[in-house]
């Protein structure tokens, strides 16, 4: 089957909780074999617009279309997803969430999940509560880039570890993703991926202000993203 | 599906079966203080302290299956576990499935574990004799019954059956109060039990709604009609009408449950 270009399709994407809006008409197009950041503040409505593309909250108004169509259990089978939380059961071992993995996702790969477990020294064997609470993102973060997935959709995958965590981090999504795969990864440190971004969006008070190419604001604003951000959001 | 039920078996049996098992180890020390004549050491305290023992773990048998029936639906599809849950390639159908069939399974091993502490309390040493014969019985006055063996075998199909829907619509009544409630903003659980009591209130209404029906003449027009046929066709056609009463609520709350998770789910 012809794969279309257009890997993910927002439009009009909107999302009120009570009487806030966490996302304001967001309009977005994201092609095959990029690398987005999805950068703002927090409570900019980056978790929000992830959420709703893995369907975990419903839109108030707009629609969203991954490989085009809503989602459901074909885009689950397309799109690899780390919340912004720990979301694996902590009574299961490593080795059950990597049978729990395989069982459920075709693209699951066992093998490069237990080469890179085996790189950072965590025991198959070990119990998920028995793990710390970084071990616990970098075992989550395994099973994540352990499938061969269309789309990642990382959310704050570098936020709550140290820096030289961060490197293997993003070391690890680097290493890990196919060429025609895209990864939205959302974050508010800029400088830390700034080096692997192919495109950013901006998010500000749940609008988009910003979906250029990096090298597009190297060469129109004469500056780096992460200049950009700080000038955009300044407080 | 089938990978979805190895899983959600998983995470029920670890929390119930160990519940399960202290219950007959419970019975078992209680019979063994009886065969060992030990009811009056120490002043018969230690058999006292057992029987209060037998006593709670039979009620936390049922307490601990209850919970972890509601919990395993609530946590694991509406709680953080939801991530995980909602992400998977499979339907919302086949995650209430997969619950509802689980959650059966644990009430009928909750009901077979009671039954089998109080044999290992009661028991004579003719159990087993006694119990061949009990089922030899039960086989017999199936198969002799004035309408033929088949038809006595049929009906305790359709005994089994209706047991199995009306367990299973209890089941999926509890999923769409927690359904329901999930809608609410906030304090999620407590609009949880609110919609119980309301659904609760509802079908009541609806069951005098039926019954008031009759003194209206519509059952009593199915009553003449079914009184003409074969009396072993009666039974028949009175067990399936259970069955379907059943299964009309239940797959109506099977049906809301998946509506709601499948449209109305708002991870927060």
């Amino acid at each position: 089957m012809e794969q279309r270009n257009d890997l993910v399709v927002c439009e009009g994407l909107t999302k009120v909780y009570g009487g806030l809006t966490a996302l304001d008409g967001l309009d977005l197009k994201l092609e095959r074999g990029r690398f987005v950041g999805l950068l703002g503040p927090n409570g900019s409505g980056k978790t929000t617009a992830i959420k709703l593309l893995n369907g975990l909250i419903q839109p108030t108004q707009g629609t969203v279309l991954i490989d085009g169509e809503k989602p459901g259990v074909h885009t689950h089978s397309v799109v690899s997803y780390l919340p912004d939380r720990p979301y694996l059961n902590d009574w299961m071992k490593v080795c059950d969430l990597l049978d729990f993995f395989s069982d459920f996702y075709k693209d699951f790969d066992k093998v490069k999940a237990n080469d890179m477990l085996k790189t950072l020294d965590i025991s198959p064997l070990a119990r998920l509560k028995t793990l710390s609470k970084g071990t616990k993102e970098k075992v989550q973060l395994i099973l994540v880039m352990s499938r061969k997935a269309q789309l990642y959709l990382l959310d704050e995958p570098i936020g709550g570890v140290d820096p030289a965590a961060r490197d293997y981090i993003l070391n690890t999504i680097l290493s890990n993703y196919s060429e025609d795969a895209t990864v939205l990864l959302s974050t508010h440190l800029i400088a830390d991926i700034e080096r692997v971004l192919d495109e950013v969006v901006f998010l500000k008070n749940g609008v988009l202000t910003l979906h250029e190419t990096v090298d597009a604001i190297r060469e129109e604003h004469g500056k780096s993203v992460d200049m950009l951000f700080r000038e955009v959001f300044a407080c | 599906m089938l990978k979805l039920l190895k899983y959600e078996w998983k995470a029920c049996a670890r929390a119930c079966l160990p519940v399960y098992g202290g219950v007959l180890a419970v019975a078992l020390i209680n019979r063994l203080m009886e065969i060992l004549h030990l009811q009056n050491v120490l002043g018969g305290v230690p058999q006292l302290l057992a029987a209060f023992a037998y006593f709670g773990v039979m009620v936390a048998v049922f307490v601990v299956t209850a919970v972890i029936l509601l919990q395993r639906f609530y946590k694991s599809l509406l709680g953080d576990e939801g991530y995980l849950m909602f992400t998977l390639p499979v339907t919302p159908a086949q995650h209430i499935w997969s619950k509802s069939i689980i959650a059966f399974v644990m009430c009928v091993l909750s009901g077979v574990t009671a039954m089998l502490s109080v044999v290992i309390l009661a028991a004579s040493g003719s159990f087993p004799v006694d119990l061949l014969n009990f089922f030899k019985e039960l086989f017999r006055m199936l198969t002799h019954t004035d309408f033929g063996a088949a038809n006595g075998l049929l009906y305790a199909l359709e005994c089994a059956a209706l047991l199995v829907i009306v367990s299973l619509a209890g089941i999926l009544f509890m999923y769409v109060c927690i359904a329901l409630g999930h809608l609410a903003k906030k304090h999620r659980v407590a609009m949880a039990v609110v919609w119980y009591f309301v659904l609760s209130t509802v079908m009541q209404f609806l069951f005098a709604m039926v019954i008031m029906a009759g003194d209206n003449g519509i059952i009593n027009a199915m009553y003449g009609w079914v009184t003409h046929l074969p009396e072993a066709v009666q039974i028949h056609f009175v067990l399936l009408n259970m069955c379907i009463g059943a299964a009309i609520p239940g797959a109506a709350f099977f049906l809301g449950t998946r509506y709601i998770l499948k449209n109305k789910l708002n991870l927060e």
